[in-house]
C-alpha cells in the first residue's frame, strides 16, 4: 500500500498598513485598550460604508507578483454572509469570483507549490472567554476587525508536513522581504490552515481519503505535528473504514496544541452557504498595466535571487547562502557590510564573520542587529588587515563585536589591545628558541614525527599571547629544528 | 404672522428683513405639529429642544451681522433612517427604537452646516421596506388629503410632513419609488437624483445598488436648491461621484420646452393604470405640447420585469445588510439565551417586523446554494437590459414623461395583507431604479375624491438639472402643487 | 399546478441561514406569501439574457480607493454607548466556544 500526502495550504497574512482596510482606524491592535480603534465602518453600525485602502491593495498585488501570479484585468469585492460576534457586519468583504491575482507559484528545494490565488479581504475582531458567576461570556474587541487580510490559497501539491514547514517558511521570508507584513505566526499576523487528504495505492486500485481542514493551527512546529497526526489518523480510518472522499464529506477538524492531536469540529450551523455575492458599495478595482509595473518594479530582490547571486558572486556554498538570506534583516546588514563591489574574497571573509561571529554572538545575546551602526569600512580594513596576516582570523571574530559596540575600527582596537600578529622574525626566533629550550619532549616527538609540531607552535603562539604569525611561527621553528 | 405654504425663500425674505425670527418659525412649526400630527402621525421624534437651540443661534447671528447658512430658517423634517447623532434614529422598526447614534449621516450634516433646523423625524416602513407606512413598527401615518387614506411610502411621513406644512421641506430616500410615491399621492415635489449624486452615508441601508437619498418640498424651485447642497462626492461613500455639482437654481429655466423631445412609454399608460390618473398625466404632457415640445410614443419593453428584478436584487441586498441587527453593538437584544445561536434567532426573531424577516427571507433565499444563478445573476443581467432601454431611449427623446404611481392613495390596510399586491405599486418606479437614473415627481392634478396625482420626468445620468428645469416650468404655468389639503 | 418553489423546511433552513427565529404562525402566514412573489418572479423567464453581462452597479466608476491615512477612531466610551451590554471595555454575547 503506497501512501502520498495531499496537502493544500491557506494562509492569511495580516498587512501592517496605517489604517484598516475600508476605514481609517489605526490598524494597530497589539496591546491596545479593546475597542478603541473602531469607527461606524468597522463596527459595523447602521449607514456605515466601507472605502477600500489603496496601499493594501497594491501590496496585495505586489506580494502575488512576488509570487509569480498575474493578476486580474478587474477585480471586485464580495461579501461573503455568516454571521459571528467577531464579524461586525454580519459578512466578510472578500474577493470570490476575481480575486485581485491568480496562478503563481513557489519554489521548495526543488520541488514547485502552485499558488492558485492571492487575494484581500478584512480581518475579524478578538474574542475573549470568561466566565462570569458561572455563566460562560464572550467578550469582543473589534480593534482587529477589518484589518487588512491577504490569503493565499495554494494547490494541494505539498506531500509531507516537512514540505508544508518549508512552504510556510519561504512564504514568511518572501512577505518580509517585501515589507508588507511582519508575517508572525505566534503572533497571529500569519496564519495558516491546511487541507489534509492522502492518495492511496493499494495493487491496481487507487483511493483519496476525505478532505479535512485543520484549524487553530498557531506555530510552526503545530503546522507541522497537526499534518502528521492527521496522515497518521487518515491512514488508520482509512484502514478501519475504507471511507473515501465524497462531495459532502469534507470534515474541519481543530488542533489542539496541548493534547497534539486534530479534533472533529461541529461545522458552524448554516455556514457552509456562504450567499456571496459582489458588493455593491464598492465600485470594481482595475490597475492599469503601467500601475501593475510600477508596483512590480517595487519589487526588491527576492530570497531565490539573492541565493543563486550570492553563489555566483560570492562563490558561497548552498548552506552559507541560504543562512545569509533567510533573513530579510539580516542579509541587508550583510550587503551593508561588505560595501560596494567587493571582492569574492572580501564577501566569503565577510559570510564567515556575519554566519560565525555574529550569528553565535546574537543568539547568546538575544540582540538584534542595528544597521546604522554598521561600517563598511571597518570590515574592509579588517579584511585588509587579515589578508596581509596582520590580524589572525581568531583575532578577526574576537574584535568585530566589540567595533560594533563601540562604534571603532576593529584594526584598531586589534592594535590597541596588542593583537597585531607578530610578523617580525626576529622577535619570532626568540620566542622559538625559548620555547625549544623549554619543550626537549616535545622537540625529540617532532624530530620522530614531524607532524607534531603543531605543539610547539601552539606554546609559541601562547607565549606571543596570540600575536605570533602562525605561519612565520612554523617556518622559523622548522628552520631552527632541523 | 401665518406662515403656512411658505416655500423656503420666501421665509427667509421675511427672517433676513427681520420681519420674523428664526425662533418664530420654530414656534410657528411646533405649534402646528402639535395640533395637527396627532390626526397625521407623520413624526416619530419631534425634536423641539434641538430645533429652538439651532434657531437661537441663527437669530443672533443675524442680530450680530454674521453670515448664515445658505438655509438659514428653513425647517426640516427628516426621515428616521437617517441618522442623526445623538437623536433618536429608530428606521421605525422596533428594532432601532431608543437608539442614539455616535455619528450623523452626510447629507443630514451638510443641511444642517447651511444652518437648516431639524424639527424631527418621520415615520416610514421599518428601515424603509413598503410602499405605505403600514408596515412601521410604530404607526401608519396618514395621507393629509384624507385621513383613511395610506400617505405612500416608505418616505410617507417626510412626505405627509411637506403636504400637512408642518415643515418645508423634508428628506426621504427612494430605492424603488420611496421619495416618488408618497410625493405624489401628498401632492409635493420629490426628485430621486442621479444614483451616486447624494451620499448613502449614515443612513440605514435598504439596497446598497438601489438607493438614492433625496429631497420632498413644496416646489420644485426648492428641490433645486436644497440639491445643490446635498449632492456631491462623499470620500466616506465610494459610490459618490466626483462630478463637479452645478448651481440648479441658477439654470431653472435654461432648459428650451419648443422642440423639446418628450418621450411617453406605451408600458407606463397601460394596464394596471387607472384612467383617471392616466388623464391627468396625459394633459401635463399635453400642456407641454401646447408649449411647442414634441410628443414621442416610446417603448420600454421590459418595464413588466422591472419589479422582479427588483424583488430579487433588492431583498438579496437587503439580506446582507440587515444581518449586522444582531443586538451586540447597537440596537435591542433579548436576554437569557443559552448560546450566540439562540441570541442572534430570538433578537432578530422578537424584533423584527414581519417585511423585514420576509424581505431577509427572500433575498436569502435568492442568493443560497443553487438558487444564485437562477436568481441574482439572472436579475442582474435583466437590469443590463433595462438600463440600456432607458439609456437608449434618452439618446431619441430629451426627457421622459410618466406616471408616478398607477392609482391614487388608496385605503389604509387595503393591501396590507398581500405583500405582492403592495410590490406592484412600485410599478412605475421601480425601473427608475434599477436603471439608477434621476426623475422627479410633481404634481397633476386631482381625481373626483380631490386625490392627488403627480407624474415623473425621467432623465439620462446626472441630468438633474435639466429635469429640475422642466418640472419647474411646468410648476410655474400650474398651480396643482400651490393646493393644500384642509386640515 | 407546478411544483411549490418553496416548502416549510426550506423556509425553515433560510430562517435559520438568516438568524431568524419564526414562530409558527408566523411559517404559515410567510410560506404562502413567499411562495406567490417567488411564482411572481418568474416572469423573468420571459427575458433573453444570453451574452449579456451583469449589472452589479450602475455607475461605471472604477478605484475608488483611500490613501492609507490614519484617522481619530472613536474612544471606547463613545464606541460602547449604544450596547447593550458591556463589560471592561468590551462587547458582550453569550460564551461562544463550542463544546
Amino acid at each position: 500500500m503506497k501512501i502520498t500526502p495531499i496537502i493544500g495550504l491557506e494562509v492569511h497574512v495580516e498587512l501592517n498598513t496605517k489604517s484598516k482596510m475600508f476605514c481609517s482606524c489605526s490598524a494597530e491592535h497589539f496591546h491596545v485598550d479593546p475597542n478603541t480603534h473602531t469607527c461606524p465602518t468597522c463596527l459595523g453600525l447602521p449607514g456605515a460604508l466601507p472605502v477600500p485602502n489603496k496601499t493594501a491593495c497594491e501590496w496585495c498585488i505586489k506580494l502575488g507578483l512576488a509570487l509569480g501570479c498575474t493578476p486580474n484585468e478587474s477585480s471586485f469585492f464580495e461579501r461573503k454572509n455568516y454571521f459571528y460576534p467577531d464579524l461586525a457586519k454580519g459578512y466578510q468583504l472578500t474577493q470570490y469570483e476575481k480575486p485581485f491575482v491568480i496562478n503563481g507559484k513557489i519554489k521548495i528545494g526543488d520541488q514547485e507549490v502552485r499558488i492558485n490565488r492571492a487575494h484581500m479581504e478584512e480581518d475579524t475582531g478578538k474574542s475573549v472567554h470568561i466566565k462570569d458567576n458561572g455563566q460562560e461570556l464572550t467578550l469582543i474587541d473589534y480593534n482587529r476587525c477589518g484589518v487588512p487580510l491577504v490569503e493565499i490559497v495554494s494547490e494541494p501539491d505539498i506531500t509531507s508536513a516537512q514540505m508544508a514547514k518549508d512552504y510556510l517558511l519561504k512564504m514568511q521570508q518572501i512577505i518580509r522581504y517585501i515589507g508588507i507584513s511582519d508575517a508572525d505566526i505566534e503572533k497571529g499576523s500569519m496564519r495558516c490552515e491546511p487541507t489534509v487528504n492522502l492518495k492511496i495505492e493499494d495493487n491496481d486500485q487507487v483511493f483519496y481519503t476525505p478532505l479535512v481542514e485543520i484549524k487553530n493551527v498557531a506555530s510552526l512546529t503545530g503546522v507541522q505535528t497537526a499534518i502528521d497526526f492527521e496522515i497518521k489518523r487518515q491512514t488508520e480510518a482509512f484502514k478501519q473504514t475504507g471511507e473515501v472522499k465524497s462531495k459532502n464529506n469534507k470534515n474541519t477538524f481543530g488542533w489542539d496544541a496541548d493534547k497534539n492531536q486534530t479534533f472533529l469540529q461541529r461545522e458552524k450551523e448554516g455556514s457552509s452557504d456562504y450567499r456571496y455575492f459582489p458588493e455593491p458599495d464598492i465600485p470594481h478595482i482595475e490597475f492599469t498595466k503601467a500601475e501593475i509595473e510600477a508596483i512590480r518594479k517595487s519589487i526588491p530582490e527576492l530570497p531565490d535571487q539573492k541565493f543563486s547571486r550570492y553563489q555566483k558572486d560570492f562563490g558561497l556554498n548552498d548552506y552559507d547562502a541560504n543562512l545569509l538570506v533567510s533573513d530579510i534583516n539580516f542579509s541587508q546588514i550583510f550587503e551593508k557590510a561588505i560595501g560596494q563591489n567587493p571582492t569574492p574574497e572580501m564577501a566569503k571573509f565577510t559570510a564567515n564573520l556575519f554566519l560565525g561571529a555574529i550569528k553565535t554572538y546574537l543568539n547568546e545575546s538575544q540582540e538584534s542587529l542595528d544597521i546604522n551602526k554598521i561600517n563598511p569600512e571597518y570590515f574592509k580594513n579588517l579584511f585588509d588587515s587579515v589578508t596581509k596576516s596582520e590580524i589572525s582570523a581568531t583575532v578577526a571574530k574576537q574584535v568585530i563585536i566589540e567595533s560594533y559596540h563601540i562604534g571603532q575600527d576593529p584594526v584598531v582596537i586589534a592594535k590597541n589591545s596588542g593583537l597585531i600578529q607578530v610578523s617580525d622574525s626576529g622577535e619570532i626566533e626568540k620566542l622559538a628558541k625559548e620555547v625549544i629550550a623549554a619543550n626537549s619532549k616535545a622537540v625529540s616527538d617532532y624530530l620522530k614525527n614531524p607532524a607534531s609540531i603543531g605543539f610547539l607552535i601552539g606554546k609559541l603562539m601562547q607565549a606571543s599571547k596570540g600575536s605570533a604569525n602562525p605561519k612565520l611561527a612554523k617556518e622559523i621553528l622548522e628552520k631552527l629544528l632541523n | 404672522m401665518d406662515l403656512k405654504s411658505l416655500t423656503i425663500s420666501q421665509i427667509q425674505e421675511l427672517l433676513f428683513s427681520k420681519q420674523i425670527s428664526a425662533v418664530d418659525i420654530v414656534k410657528f412649526y411646533l405649534q402646528r405639529i402639535k395640533k395637527i400630527d396627532p390626526q397625521i402621525k407623520a413624526f416619530i421624534t419631534i425634536t423641539e429642544k434641538e430645533a429652538l437651540k439651532q434657531a437661537e443661534i441663527i437669530d443672533s447671528k443675524i442680530k450680530k451681522g454674521e453670515s448664515v447658512g445658505k438655509l438659514a430658517g428653513a425647517v426640516m423634517a427628516v426621515k428616521d433612517i437617517f441618522l442623526t447623532k445623538d437623536i433618536q434614529t429608530t428606521a421605525s422598526s422596533q428594532v432601532l427604537k431608543d437608539y442614539l447614534p455616535q455619528y450623523s449621516s452626510t447629507i443630514y450634516q451638510k443641511l444642517i452646516d447651511e444652518d437648516a433646523i431639524i424639527i424631527g423625524k418621520t415615520n416610514t416602513d421599518p428601515f424603509a421596506f413598503g410602499g405605505s407606512t403600514e408596515n412601521s413598527g410604530f404607526f401608519t401615518t396618514k395621507n393629509p388629503w384624507n385621513l383613511s387614506k395610506v400617505p405612500g411610502g416608505s418616505s410617507g411621513g417626510s412626505a405627509a410632513a411637506v403636504a400637512a406644512d408642518l415643515c418645508q421641506f423634508a428628506l426621504g430616500t427612494d430605492t424603488g419609488g420611496s421619495i416618488r410615491l408618497p410625493a405624489s399621492l401628498c401632492n409635493i415635489s420629490g426628485l430621486k437624483p442621479t444614483y451616486g449624486l447624494n451620499s448613502r452615508y449614515g443612513i440605514t441601508a435598504m439596497a446598497s445598488s438601489f438607493d438614492c437619498p433625496g429631497v420632498f418640498a413644496k416646489n420644485v424651485a426648492d428641490l433645486a436648491l436644497l440639491t445643490k447642497i446635498t449632492a456631491g462626492v462623499d470620500p466616506k461613500d465610494a459610490t459618490t461621484i466626483d462630478n463637479p455639482v452645478p448651481d440648479y437654481s441658477e439654470i431653472l429655466n435654461n432648459v428650451d420646452l419648443k422642440g423639446l423631445k418628450i418621450g411617453l412609454p406605451k408600458e407606463y399608460f397601460i394596464d394596471p393604470i387607472n384612467t383617471e390618473v392616466k388623464e391627468k398625466v396625459m394633459a401635463a404632457a399635453k400642456l407641454f405640447q401646447s408649449k411647442g415640445a414634441i410628443l414621442v410614443d416610446i417603448s420600454l419593453p421590459n418595464t413588466n420585469l422591472g419589479i422582479a428584478v427588483y424583488y430579487i436584487l433588492v431583498p438579496s441586498e437587503i439580506s446582507a445588510n440587515m444581518a449586522r441587527y444582531d443586538g451586540i453593538r447597537f440596537g435591542r437584544n433579548t436576554d437569557n439565551n443559552p448560546d450566540i445561536t439562540s441570541y442572534y434567532m430570538n433578537t432578530r426573531g422578537q424584533y423584527m417586523e414581519a417585511e423585514v424577516k420576509r424581505r431577509i427571507l427572500i433575498g436569502t433565499y435568492a442568493l443560497s446554494s443553487g438558487y444564485y444563478d437562477a436568481y441574482y445573476t439572472k436579475a442582474s443581467k435583466v437590469r443590463t437590459l433595462i438600463k440600456n432601454e432607458f439609456t437608449n431611449a434618452l439618446k431619441e427623446v430629451d426627457v421622459i414623461l410618466a406616471p408616478v404611481s398607477p392609482t391614487v392613495a388608496w385605503d389604509i390596510g387595503a393591501k396590507a395583507n398581500d405583500p405582492l399586491q403592495m410590490y406592484l405599486v412600485d410599478a412605475f418606479t421601480v425601473c427608475i431604479n434599477v436603471a439608477g437614473v434621476p426623475s422627479v415627481a410633481l404634481p397633476c392634478g386631482f381625481n373626483q375624491e380631490n386625490l392627488p396625482i403627480g407624474f415623473q420626468l425621467i432623465g439620462n445620468f446626472f441630468e438633474e438639472s435639466k429635469i429640475l428645469s422642466i418640472a419647474n416650468q411646468y410648476q410655474q404655468f400650474t398651480d396643482y402643487h400651490l393646493q393644500t389639503p384642509k386640515i | 399546478m407546478s411544483e411549490p418553489k418553496i416548502s416549510m423546511a426550506d423556509l425553515e433552513h433560510i430562517a435559520k441561514l438568516a438568524r431568524i427565529n419564526l414562530s409558527e404562525s408566523e411559517k404559515t402566514t410567510f410560506l404562502p406569501q413567499l411562495e406567490s412573489v417567488l411564482e411572481y418572479l418568474d416572469v423573468l423567464n420571459q427575458a433573453n439574457v444570453d451574452n449579456i453581462e451583469p449589472t452589479y452597479r450602475v455607475n461605471d466608476q472604477k478605484n475608488v480607493l483611500r490613501n492609507d491615512e490614519v484617522v481619530e477612531s472613536f474612544d471606547q466610551k463613545t464606541a460602547l454607548s449604544t450596547a447593550p451590554k458591556t463589560q471592561d471595555g468590551y462587547f458582550v454575547v453569550p460564551g461562544t466556544i463550542r463544546k
